[in-house]
């Protein structure tokens, strides 16, 4: 009982300790987070355009040569 | 931890420190003038600096102010300077978006193409940036309550011929002249001269060769390295183009423009990996590299798979076609010289490559969850090209007004400055009083003097600082040439009143010779309307004063010397001089001489003593006597006070209206540069008064008529009364005993006044003083 009584005060500083340092954790990605996200920036610019324009634009393959002439 | 706190909160506070020490290095330097764009960067050398904020090609930009703030409890004032130079100031709710700004701008100017344009400002570490639509305008510009901002043009159409309105058209040829002239984009010489040829034809009209001349183009700005040859040969161009309306020659501008190399080029500068410096230039087409001035690389939009930056260094990766056919991946770094300029030209390449390339913004990829993403989420938000040439109906047509140029001292002037020395005769003949301008400055009387008062105190005026009202925006100048002299008579007036130190201010209306003076104004000298000589004349003429030939017998001979007039100005804003107006010119010229000699402040400094002998001798032709005499003596002064007194007396009796005295004070009062100008012996006779007034505003009070007549209590007049508006005219008794004594005086110090004793200069003073009394 005495033993229980004191158990719950350390249980609960345990548990405020726990909670300030993940909050501080949390604090500090957001930080991170923040901080990367005003400082880099990626885009892709053709992949925009094929996007844009559908598969049409590059084709893989040339056309098809036509077939040769032959003498008569 | 704790270091990466304090870099992430500190840098703020850093800034904001920052910030504070900005705002006052911009007041002073930056603020709207054009030279903002180049204050700033240390890392960056000055040539470097892209100059976004030129000063207007236009003049006659009014200022405006648009309460656009509703129930707002707290309201931000942002100023707007627009391509025509005028100024617009727009009040709104402190929480508003950048896109209100711009509806309120837009709405304004009446543009409905409004995806081309943008506005921009200068952010706290002098880089600057496009005003984001989206986003509130405080987060955006965090330097202090001064939100100035520039409209430009963001998106140099790749082909100006899509643009639908003529406005559209007419703010792009007015941002490509900006940018030709601040050397921004670079033109050879045939296509400058044939830029500059349109120009022409668009706002002048068709070239007269009867009245327009090669030194009417010299008056114009249109390249930084402009020469005589040059304007020559753009007034042949301009002869070529006879018929073209306005719009059409704008039209055929925008056409030769669009093929300049530079054209719609955003450049940025960089560094490479090799420290050595590169240039990237956004274009519609891909991005430009450039090694110093030479390009070297186009990397083509579609090519380019990659556009990264991270804090100041920005990763292009490109595939190149390799020779066996096969890609290749390239990979370039540049380094940049911060991470907010980092930033702001990868947001500008992201923008770029949307608005030239793409059919619709991009939507949002949801690929990636917002919430955990690691990169800016910046895409473009607005219109793309082709939307914006493929959609929307064209309007009704709207009319809009073209401001005139601005127009700067021929070359004439400055020529002649130079060839004439100082003490010739020919000086006084160039002077002439034009009847026909005499009749268009007394038109300008009213207007022009009000917006002076304020910019002469300011002895530094701003450089978009247009008086208000001053010139009403002309329309399509296909008038008669008088009018096109009127207009830039006015203009120059009105440029000049931003541009040039406050001596120069209002002299716009000094002369020919009166350049020199004025040698803050590194471009040619003013074309000296002889505003002031006519101002004085149109005076008389109101006094109806006749002409008094009796007095002046022998100016009149020099004032007759009209072929050397004739041979130095040869624009026809300065008409032969007309002997009938002279005499009353020269008594009023004499007149504002004793004024200022008497009342002066401050003694004109020595490099101006050669040069103010000439102004002297332009302004008072009264000293034509003295034409030979290198400085204008004092002994010569009372002299010509002598013959001034009986037709003074006569005058005033047969006229005494307060409008005239409203005139003259009105002229007097801002004219108070002429003091500076006056020559040494005039300086040394009016030092006297010059440690007591020590503002150049106290001229206005020292040049009320009424000034009353104890010795010692005349300097403290000058300083006590503001402007009276209509001064009393009725002498008083006590005047009247020194109006007895003055010609009494006048031999006397006629005699004296070589000694140069103070009580004589001050008897002297006095005299002069009381001859205004007259009045």
């Amino acid at each position: 009982m005495v033993m229980q009584v004191l158990m719950a005060p350390a249980v609960s500083v345990l548990i405020s300790t726990v909670l300030s340092l993940l909050s501080l954790a949390l604090l500090l990605l957001l930080c991170v987070i923040r901080k990367k996200r005003r400082m880099e920036g990626t885009y892709r610019p053709s992949a925009e355009e094929r996007k844009q324009t559908g598969s049409g634009e590059k084709p893989s393959l040339p056309l098809p040569l036509p077939k040769e002439e032959r003498l008569i | 931890m704790m270091g990466f706190l304090r870099r992430t909160f500190s840098r703020r506070s850093r800034s904001r420190f920052q910030t504070r020490e900005r705002d006052e290095r911009d007041g002073k330097g930056g603020g709207g003038g054009g030279a903002g764009g180049v204050t700033g960067n240390p890392l960056l050398l000055a040539h470097q600096q892209q100059v976004v904020h030129a000063p207007a090609v236009v003049s006659g930009g009014a200022v405006v102010h648009i309460p656009a703030a509703g129930l707002a409890r707290t309201t931000i004032t942002c100023r707007v300077l627009l391509l025509d130079g005028s100024d617009v100031s727009v009040d709104l709710p402190s929480k508003s978006k950048g896109q209100d700004l711009f509806d309120q701008i837009m709405y304004h100017i009446d543009l409905v193409e409004t995806d081309y344009f943008g506005l921009q400002y200068m952010d706290t570490e002098q880089v600057s940036q496009w005003l984001d639509m989206s986003k509130i305008i405080k987060k955006q510009i965090r330097d202090g309550p001064h939100y100035r901002l520039f409209f430009r043009v963001k998106f140099y159409s790749s082909e100006p011929n899509n643009l639908r309105e003529e406005f559209t058209r007419y703010l792009f040829v007015l941002q490509l002249r900006q940018d030709i002239l601040s050397a921004k984009l670079k033109c050879p010489y045939d296509v400058a001269v044939e830029l500059a040829a349109y120009c022409l034809q668009s706002e002048m009209g068709d070239c007269d060769p009867l009245e327009h001349s090669p030194e009417l183009v010299s008056e114009f700005r249109f390249t930084p390295k402009q020469s005589a040859p040059m304007e020559a040969d753009i007034f042949s161009r301009w002869l070529d183009l006879r018929g073209k309306i306005p719009s059409e020659a704008e039209v055929l501008f925008l056409n030769k423009c669009k093929w300049l190399e530079l054209y719609g080029v955003d450049m940025h500068f960089v560094k490479g990996r090799d420290g050595g410096e590169y240039a990237l230039g956004l274009t519609p087409t891909g991005i430009l590299v450039f090694e110093g001035s030479n390009k070297i690389g186009l990397f083509f939009w579609p090519k380019i798979t990659r556009l990264d930056f991270k804090k100041s260094r920005l990763t292009l990766v490109v595939v190149e076609d390799d020779d066996q056919g096969r890609e290749q991946e390239h990979t370039f770094m540049f380094q940049l010289a911060g991470s907010k300029i980092c930033k702001h030209l990868w947001k500008c390449a992201v923008e770029s490559h949307s608005f030239f390339r793409l059919r619709q913004p991009t939507t949002g990829n949801a690929s990636r969850s917002d919430f955990t993403r690691l990169g800016s989420r910046f895409r473009f938000s607005g219109k793309t090209e082709y939307q914006a040439t493929h959609g929307g109906r064209v309007r009704r047509a709207s009319t809009f007004e073209r401001r005139p140029s601005k127009r700067y001292p021929s070359r004439t002037q400055s020529l002649c400055k130079a060839a004439i020395s100082p003490g010739k005769h020919q000086h006084i003949s160039s002077h002439a009083s034009p009847d026909p301008s005499l009749h268009r400055y007394q038109h300008n009387i009213p207007i022009g003097h009000e917006p002076w008062h304020p910019a002469h105190p300011g002895l530094t005026p701003p450089v978009y600082l247009q008086p208000s009202g001053h010139t009403p925006p002309h329309s399509f100048p296909l008038s008669s040439p008088a009018s096109d002299h009127q207009f830039s008579v006015e203009d120059n007036e009105t440029s000049y009143s931003g541009k040039i130190h406050h001596h120069h201010g209002c002299h716009t209306h000094s002369h020919n010779t009166l350049c020199h003076t004025h040698t803050r104004n590194k471009r040619r000298a003013p074309p000296c309307p002889a505003d002031e000589l006519d101002i004085s004349q149109s005076l008389l003429k109101a006094l109806e004063s006749d002409s008094d030939s009796p007095p002046w017998p022998s100016l009149q001979v020099n004032m007759d010397n009209k072929g050397e007039e004739k041979q130095l100005s040869e624009k026809s804003l300065h008409p032969p001089v007309s002997p009938a107006m002279l005499p009353d010119h020269l008594k009023c010229n004499i007149l504002k001489a004793q004024m200022e000699a008497a009342f002066r402040k401050e003694a004109p400094p020595t490099p101006r003593g050669k040069n103010s002998n000439e102004t002297l001798i332009d302004r008072y032709q009264s000293s034509s006597q003295d034409s030979a005499a290198s400085s204008l003596t004092a002994d010569k002064m009372p002299h010509l006070q002598d013959r001034n007194p009986t037709p003074e007396r006569l005058q005033p009796r047969s006229n005494t209206s307060t409008n005239r005295r409203k005139r003259l004070v009105r002229q007097f009062s801002f004219n108070h540069e002429d003091e500076n100008d006056l020559p040494e012996a005039l300086a040394a006779i009016s030092s006297q008064s010059a440690g007591k007034s020590g503002s150049t505003n106290s001229l206005d009070t020292q040049i009320q008529p009424s000034i009353y007549p104890q010795m010692e209590n005349m300097p403290a007049l000058e300083l006590g009364s503001p402007c009276r508006p209509s001064p009393s005219p009725s002498p008083h008794p006590s005047p009247s005993y020194y109006h007895s004594s003055i010609p009494r005086l006048a031999p006397y110090l006629a005699a004296h006044t070589d000694s140069g004793e103070e009580i004589r200069l001050d008897r002297e003073k006095i005299r002069r003083a009381l001859l205004m009394t007259e009045l």
